[in-house]
């Protein structure tokens, strides 16, 4: 659970009340006598809300849909810093499952190692200064500009990928292998590693703004691709040994508040990326974004226009308006409306339109979060495939303690999926659900044994389903600590 | 200084008024029914059976009675006391519904943190038969004549006069299941001088759709009115309140155009300490 | 017999030649109906049973002088194969056709009397006769589906059926071919075989509506009249007479004159309402017409029944769920003991099962039951009277679920001499799987009891303190509660619904359905979810009226999920 960011200036901020702190220590001891949770609120810890709050989250199309999805969150560590992580999560009544974790950063090396059975995180990285440059092991989501063969969205109307690239919000998993960087910002570029089933061999070069990259595997096919990045303004050129060939440009300009992007893809439908073919996307897009951040919050209005072949595409609008009075409390509304499908393969959802709304509350370390959101198929969320609501109250305590409670009631059509957003101290999990049922979880955040402790409980239920497996509760226990070393 | 201590209690007339009437008479109330607005509780009944504290501290007492739609067989009866010591928040009741065949006995306690602009609660009910037969299942174990649930409430004054709050009253439940299946509820309420109007949203249960439910209410000295339409089906209903002192009268009926009226009192003394 | 010695001598020479006649020279002049000649107008080849001594020809003069028949050899022609013609009678010279007269040559049995008599053996068809006179005319008149040419005129003739002639309508038709010349027609040797005034009533077109009702409420009585002369009837000239026939006498009951005018061969249809006692009755329905020339098509009869039989049926079994097969149970309302091997029991179709299998005759007021399988339903109840327990068969299959027409089947219990004792369309919707069909109450309602009350009476109900009363007020997950009702209408609309505390309708476990003024259904909790709800039970009146609602508490009992 990530603590509140600081004040940003210009924005009002509710001083609570004198004494409140210590008045909530005594309360709080009381809750925790009377043996019953005081909720507590953490700031800034998203509820079951997407990233960037356009609504529901989907897992990338490389993974099975209606299936759990993890992914591991770009928490960076301090330059000196190592962190131990351990945890344990199952079920009620059920064998759980262990995990350990290990990061470290020093100045000449650095990495993490997860380990555990069933942990699809497990694996590690590490890298090192080598020669002049940094080479590394391990798990590899690299980007190469605008993705065309390395690091694409995973949405046609994302503008990039969360889980690509140094700086993204995720820490993808493209693939294994070695890789080496050398010069200022990876001018010099190599990797070997296994993507997709395949082996393959890469190399980037960069001069200025200007970029080339090659991929081959063992078969001999090859792409490769020309880029041009300066600013905001990134354009990029792939080629693959039949000829066939894509492009895409985009660019963004500000005015003021005001920024407006947009982006324009091309090219064959038959050139997939050799590393992440099913990341290949729509062979044509054409997408653009008007983002107005005011004083008292953001609008952003999204369209989108993609085609993966003939028959197959699709387009989206969104509109998303937030009021923000202060970092912890705000009101937001969005819009939504699809047609076709976001996916290369699958079935065709077709029409979809929706809207949700959302409001953050806070007072005094007591946080409350409702949220509403519908989906139809037929206009104004008529015919409704998706109707999840969710309420969210949390307390904050001292040194860090806490405690968050969160439930929603969902109600899924048959053939749907519904994603709830889980946040665990090392990861995000999209936690698939279906059909008409209600969640309850429950998160507590204490400091211990030199470091935080978070335990979770998930209370599921499914209306008209016997006990089973799946309506067991879902416990996670976890321990992390941090420390310098040196 | 007597009068003084009368002028003090004159100011708490309008005060319990107000916090009664920013009760909840919740959408799917049940063992601690009161006769009620939705909203953060005011009463001991309100708080357990919705979770949400009371705003003020201090000591309170409540007895409520409800006939759900008119039938003998169908009675709660219910009492509750609270009380509060700045932040904190605690109630206790008991309740009786139902004729002995069919009914059954409930305590209820709920504890929690309240501020005047926001709390939050935890409540917890126990239920047990009325009537065990002898040698059935139920006499054999406990789970299959006893039940409880446990769930939580919060509320939050967003803007001033402006409340939110969500109610989860089963948030987890145990043994025999309750005699109503109580989701998640969402609302709001905005009060001004004297006007008070709410929205309430509960998420589909069961086999039922979401219902949604609103109301006005009308302040006025030491009386108060509400009406409240809910949908699903659509239906309506009236309260009165009167209070004088520390001590209030509620009475209220919902009229379903089904099943008839279902009607609620209760009389309390206290809940409006600041 | 033969007359005349000439005549003898020549046939004797025909036979002596093979049996066959002398062949026709290539030269002869075959026609349909040779001009100035008497013409072949009816020929009895096929009667009922044995032919021997029915079979005729009629010659038939239509002219104004008298025509010899002398010398005309009257031939029968066997299909089978080309060339097979059979002398069968020579004309002598004494026989002749009187003007406008008719002359019939004919086995000894032809009434009346045929002038010659004489043993045709004419073939059944496919056939053919001819006629072949001495200047060398031949007329053949052929029947049935022939091969050869040579066997008809124009276009082969229909081929009767057994104990019909093959008739020229009318008498002198000469429309150039057997098939537009010949029609079957009943046997009328010596008599025209169209009428010049004849009306008939249609046989087996009298019919009773409803097939048995009520002693004293009206009923329709239909038939149709035709016009078989030759001449136009005028409006009123005929009267229609109507009269009921029982064992203790006979009632008239109408005498009306036809009102239309009936042109030759035109139809008409007469309606007529008419109430009877109870009882079985004969209508007979005569027509008079002044010089009817065909008197015997005049009459027909309808055996009927007004009022109950002696039989009725009080339970039917039409969808067995316990393997006992199906059956019926039957009272006897008469004064007196019935055999019933002397009814039998039918569907809606011809199979008639005629009980066997019990003992004695049912005495007043005792029920049996006609059972599919006896012994499997003798197994299923042990406690039945086994005299009183019969099989029917051919069991008549009743079937489980109503067609286009709202009912599943009838079940019918006829008298051995066919009146209808009792018929009862039942239909299968709203029925329990299972669960028989009992009368009571004034109408047809699922059993009291679902295994059904063979040999009993259907089960008394105790009297309700409530219009609606629904039981167990509490019962555990999965079961199933009953509801029961006492309402002041005989017939209403039912349905039930549960409400949780809330308001919220949640389930509706019983859909609108009809039933009798007193009875009980059960009904399934299973998909409910533990809790307390709120019954509402409704009822309606059939037809119109205010409803009847009714709110009670259920509880469920299950745990918390």
């Amino acid at each position: 659970m990530n603590r509140a960011p600081p004040p940003v200036a210009g924005t009002v901020v509710r001083h609570p009340a004198p004494g409140s702190a210590a008045l909530l220590a005594p309360a709080l001891a009381a809750a925790v006598l009377a043996v019953l949770a005081v909720l507590l609120f953490a700031g800034a810890a998203r509820a079951q809300l997407a990233p960037d709050s356009t609504g529901y989250a989907e897992p990338p199309p490389e993974e099975p849909e209606g299936a759990d999805y993890e992914v591991e969150s770009a928490d960076s560590l301090a330059e000196g810093a190592i962190e131990l992580g351990m945890g344990a999560s199952g079920r009620v009544g059920a064998r759980p499952r262990q995990t350990r974790r290990v990061r470290f950063n020093d100045r000449t090396l650095g990495g993490s190692v997860r380990e555990g059975e069933g942990d699809p995180l497990a694996g590690g990285s590490i890298e090192t200064g080598v020669l002049a440059g940094r080479a590394g092991v391990g798990r590899l989501a690299p980007r190469w500009g605008r993705g065309l063969l390395l690091g694409a969205a995973a949405e046609p109307w994302s503008a990039g990928a969360s889980d690509r690239g140094a700086g993204a919000l995720f820490r993808g998993r493209a693939g294994r292998g070695a890789w080496y960087r050398l010069g200022e910002g990876g001018a010099l570029e190599t990797l070997y590693g296994r993507f997709a089933k395949r082996d393959l061999t890469g190399g980037r070069a960069r001069a200025g703004p200007f970029g080339f990259g090659a991929l081959a595997d063992r078969a001999g096919q090859a792409q490769a691709s020309l880029s041009f990045c300066r600013g905001r303004t990134e354009h990029e050129l792939a080629l693959d040994r039949e000829g066939r060939w894509r492009a895409e440009a985009a660019l963004e300009r500000s005015a003021g508040a005001l920024t407006l992007s947009a982006r324009v893809r091309g090219g064959a439908a038959g050139l997939r990326s050799l590393a992440e073919p099913l990341r290949s996307g729509p062979a044509r897009a054409l997408a653009t974004e008007l983002r107005d951040d005011v004083p008292w919050g953001r609008v952003r209005a999204q369209a989108a226009l993609w085609r993966f072949a003939p028959g197959r595409g699709g387009a989206r609008a969104a509109l998303e308006v937030r009021r923000r009075f202060n970092p912890r409390e705000s009101v937001a509304v969005g819009f939504e409306e699809r047609h076709g499908t976001p996916r290369e393969s699958g079935r065709i959802p077709g029409f979809r339109q929706g809207a949700w709304g959302e409001w953050r509350g806070e007072v005094a370390g007591l946080a409350l979060a409702l949220r509403h959101e519908v989906l139809g198929a037929e206009r104004l969320g008529r015919a409704a495939v998706r109707t999840v609501t969710a309420a969210q109250a949390g307390l904050e305590g001292p040194a860090g303690s806490g405690l968050r409670i969160t439930h929603c009631v969902y109600r899924v059509r048959s053939g749907e999926s519904l994603y709830l957003i889980e946040t665990a101290s090392d990861r995000v999990i999209l936690r698939a659900v279906s059909g008409t049922g209600r969640r309850t979880r429950v998160e507590v955040r204490a400091p211990g044994a030199g470091g935080h402790i978070n335990a979770a409980l998930e209370i599921p239920g499914v209306a008209g389903a016997p006990a089973s497996e799946a309506t067991r509760p879902r416990w996670t226990l976890d321990w992390t600590r941090r420390a310098r070393s040196r | 200084m007597r009068a003084a201590r009368i002028r003090r209690l004159a100011a708490l007339a309008p005060v319990a008024l107000a916090a009664v009437i920013a009760l909840a008479a919740r959408a799917a109330a049940q063992d601690f029914t009161s006769a009620t607005l939705p909203g953060p509780a005011s009463s001991a009944n309100g708080f357990i059976e919705s979770g949400l504290p009371p705003r003020h501290a201090g000591p309170a007492f409540d007895a409520s009675y409800a006939r759900w739609f008119g039938l003998p067989e169908l009675e709660t009866r219910a009492v509750a006391c609270g009380a509060g010591w700045r932040l904190a928040r605690v109630a206790a009741g008991f309740s009786q519904t139902g004729e002995p065949d069919l009914g059954w006995s409930a305590a209820g306690l709920a504890c929690g943190v309240a501020r005047t602009d926001g709390g939050a609660g935890l409540r917890a009910v126990a239920r047990r038969d009325r009537s065990i037969e002898p040698g059935s299942a139920a006499a054999a174990r406990l789970d299959a004549r006893a039940g409880a649930e446990v769930g939580w409430g919060a509320w939050l004054e967003a803007a001033r006069g402006l409340r939110l709050w969500a109610t989860v009253p089963q948030s987890w439940s145990a043994g025999v299941a309750p005699p109503l299946d109580r989701p998640l509820e969402i609302g709001g309420e905005f009060e001004r001088d004297g006007l008070i109007l709410w929205l309430t949203r509960s998420a589909p249960s069961g086999g039922a759709e979401a219902d949604h439910g609103a109301g006005v209410a009308l302040r006025s000295g030491s009386l108060a009115a509400w009406a409240l339409v809910r949908d699903r089906p659509l239906r309506g209903g009236v309260g009165l309140v009167a209070s004088a002192r520390r001590l209030f009268v509620a009475a209220a009926v919902e009229s379903h155009p089904e099943l008839g009226e279902t009607v609620r009192l209760a009389l309390g003394l206290g809940g409006a300490a600041r | 017999m033969l007359r005349g010695g000439v005549s003898l001598l020549a046939a004797a020479a025909a036979l002596a030649a093979g049996g066959g006649g002398p062949a026709v020279p290539a030269t002869a002049a075959a026609a349909c109906a040779p001009a100035q000649h008497p013409l072949i107008a009816e020929v009895l080849y096929d009667a009922v049973g044995d032919d021997t001594g029915w079979e005729f020809v009629e010659f038939h003069n239509p002219f104004d002088r008298a025509l010899p028949l002398a010398g005309v050899r009257l031939e029968a022609g066997d299909g089978s194969g080309p060339g097979r013609w059979t002398l069968r009678w020579t004309g002598n010279a004494v026989d002749s056709v009187p003007a406008g007269g008719r002359f019939v040559v004919g086995g000894a049995k032809v009434q009346p009397a045929p002038r010659v008599v004489v043993t045709l053996e004419l073939q059944n068809g496919p056939d053919a006769l001819r006629a072949v006179w001495p200047d060398g005319m031949v007329e053949v008149v052929g029947y049935g589906a022939l091969e050869f040419a040579e066997y008809w005129c124009g276009a082969p003739a229909v081929d009767v059926t057994p104990g019909q002639s093959l008739a020229r309508v009318p008498d002198d038709a000469d429309l150039g071919g057997n098939a537009a010349d010949f029609r079957a027609a009943t046997p009328s040797p010596g008599r025209a075989n169209r009428a010049q005034r004849d009306l008939a009533v249609l046989a087996g077109s009298l019919a009773f509506t409803p097939e048995q009702p009520d002693p004293g409420v009206a009923a329709i009585l239909a038939g149709r009249i035709e016009n078989r002369g030759a001449t136009a009837v005028a409006a009123g000239e005929a009267m229609l007479v109507a009269t009921a026939v029982a064992a203790a006498g006979s009632v008239p009951l109408f005498a009306r004159a036809v009102g239309a005018a009936l042109a030759p061969g035109d139809t008409v249809a007469f309606e007529e309402p008419l109430a009877l006692e109870a009882g079985k009755w004969w209508l007979r329905m005569a027509l008079a017409l002044p010089g009817d020339e065909s008197p015997a098509n005049d009459a027909d009869s309808l055996l009927v029944r007004s009022g109950p039989g002696p039989l009725e049926l009080t339970e039917i079994q039409f969808h067995p769920a316990a393997g006992e097969g199906e059956w019926v149970e039957v009272r006897n309302r008469s004064g007196a003991p019935l055999d019933l091997a002397a009814f039998t029991l039918s569907d809606r179709g011809t199979t008639r099962g005629v009980p066997a299998g019990g003992e004695g005759a049912l005495e007043p007021e005792s029920l049996a039951v006609l059972a599919q399988d006896r012994a499997a339903l003798l197994r299923a109840f042990p406690a039945l009277d086994v005299r009183r327990v019969w099989s029917a068969a051919p069991w008549p299959s009743l079937n489980n679920s109503n067609d286009s027409t709202g009912f599943a089947d009838a079940v019918v219990l006829r008298e051995a001499d066919g009146t209808l004792c009792q018929r009862v369309n039942y239909s299968a919707a709203g029925d329990p799987a299972g669960v028989p069909l009992e009368w009571r109450a004034g109408g047809w309602w699922p059993a009291s009891d679902p295994a059904g009350t063979p040999l009993r009476p259907p089960r008394a109900r105790v009297p309700l303190a409530r219009r609606f009363e629904c039981a167990p007020r509490r019962l555990h997950e999965g079961g199933t509660a009953t509801l029961a009702w006492d309402l002041p209408w005989s017939r209403a609309h039912i349905s039930l619904e549960l409400y949780d505390l809330a308001g919220r309708r949640v389930a509706r476990p019983l859909d609108e359905f009809l039933a009798p003024a007193r009875g009980e259904r059960t009904w399934p909790a299973g998909a409910v979810a533990p809790g307390l709800y709120v019954t509402l039970a409704r009822a309606r009146p059939d037809g119109s009226g205010d409803w009847i609602v009714e709110r009670g508490a259920l509880r469920i009992e299950g745990s918390a999920r």
